[in-house]
């Protein structure tokens, strides 16, 4: 898509544009964050053309619902975040968010091994959609149980169940990544 | 794991993703027709202005044509003045005296002076015909000769007031008029400023602005002087055709 130039200098600008329902605004959103939300929802969804559905589609919902933006913090932050709502949603609508009731212990996995982000996002999308999910919003997205108990309609030790066993099958992938590349 | 990257990790999105888009933002933004703006109609409107233009400049030039007396009809109607002994031109040479009122502005002169050019052309010719003819009268009777010179010069100087008219008079020999607009151009203007205001037409003629070959020969009729001449000449044929009758 051929670039667009910046008339937009701060983010605040451009949300304006966005807010007044200006095209060239839309598209410029669309050129600077296109990528980075295309990663969010690759890491929720594990299909890449659903992928990219699920993100345009987060980008005609961010016009729609811009006037709610309130232009006190990052307009990138709460686009985001409707970007992880949209994800969620789809998810749902699959029926692929399927999260175990059962709370275990927490296991303290180590997963200190330096990975390139291909290989760590790959390893992510191998796990089960609650786990990822789970640990998606809290690992990366920075989303507490707390929050994430209200996100998901799960109660908070089992988000903390989650999270744990995601760290687990990750620490086993990891392993098994480790051993192959060895070899 | 180094999470902070994989939060900053960024895909590119497929030409599929940007077609998609493409075609949710046309849903959103639908191109509209563009209606014929205001522009459209002032290029229309300044094409009709300059084609009025034109076409008012070129009847205007049409009917500035240069409106002389047919030399024909002058040189036949002229009177013989190298014949002596005749009287017969004085009448149709002598003007009579006191004919324009002293209060009369130049354009009444010049209108009457058109008006007598109808009846008399030969009075009408250019001012080298006047300077000819003038010597001729001298040959005429003393009487003539004194009533030529009761004629108010003016009269002739109406007549064409960009060429100086030459007179021998016994008294003062060659006699140059000249009857060229002395004044400054704006002053001219003001003068013909001030006849229109006192319900005269303006004579651009009389301003020095407009040569008199070029000037419109009106009459009171409005009619050009030909044009008068003409339905004149008409008006006495039929009236010939009917006593011949």
């Amino acid at each position: 898509m051929a670039r667009i130039l910046p008339l937009f200098k701060t983010e605040h600008d451009l949300a304006r544009g966005i807010v007044r329902g200006d095209a060239n605004a839309q598209r410029a959103f669309y050129e600077k964050y296109s990528g980075k939300f295309l990663a969010i929802c690759c890491r929720y969804i594990k299909d890449r053309m659903a992928a990219e559905d699920v993100m345009v589609e987060s980008m005609m919902r961010i016009f729609d619902k811009s006037g709610q933006f309130d232009f006190q913090g990052s307009f990138e932050g709460w686009s985001k975040r409707l970007v992880v709502n949209q994800a969620l949603g789809y998810l749902r609508s699959k029926k692929l968010l399927e999260i175990g009731v059962e709370e275990i212990r927490e296991t303290a996995g180590s997963a200190d091994t330096r990975l390139e982000t291909e290989d760590l996002l790959r390893l992510i999308q191998q796990l089960p959609s609650g786990y990822r999910t789970v640990f998606n919003l809290y690992a990366v997205e920075g989303y507490s149980h707390a929050e994430i108990a209200e996100l998901l309609g799960i109660s908070e030790g089992t988000s903390k169940s989650q999270l744990s066993r995601a760290r687990a099958a990750l620490q086993e992938q990891l392993n098994k990544f480790q051993l192959t590349s060895n070899f | 794991m180094d999470l902070k990257k994989l939060r900053d990790m960024e895909i590119t999105p497929s030409e599929r993703a940007n077609n998609l888009f493409r075609s949710r933002m046309e849903q959103l933004h639908p191109p509209e027709r563009k209606k014929p703006g205001a522009g459209y109609f002032a290029a229309a409107a300044a094409v009709v202005l300059v084609l009025g233009l034109v076409f008012v400049l070129r009847f205007n030039q049409e009917n500035t044509a240069v409106v002389l007396p047919d030399p024909a009809q002058t040189n036949a109607s002229q009177p013989e003045a190298t014949q002596p002994g005749t009287t017969q031109p004085e009448t149709e040479v002598i003007v009579p005296e006191n004919r324009f009122p002293a209060e009369n502005t130049p354009a009444v002169h010049l209108a009457h002076a058109v008006q007598q050019a109808d009846a008399v052309p030969a009075v009408h010719q250019p001012a080298e015909n006047v300077t000819q003819t003038a010597p001729d009268l001298k040959l005429l009777s003393p009487q003539i000769r004194y009533r030529y010179q009761e004629v108010e010069l003016t009269d002739f100087a109406l007549l064409d007031v960009h060429q100086e008219i030459e007179l021998e008079t016994e008294e003062s020999g060659p006699a140059t008029l000249a009857t060229a607009p002395s004044l400054p151009l704006l002053a001219r203007v003001i003068r013909e400023v001030k006849y229109v205001v006192n319900g005269d037409k303006p004579d651009l003629d009389r301003a020095g602005i407009k040569p008199a070959a070029t000037a419109l020969a009106y009459n009171q009729n409005g009619l050009l002087a030909h044009e008068s001449r003409q339905m004149k000449q008409g008006i006495d044929k039929f009236k010939e055709m009917f006593k011949t009758e």
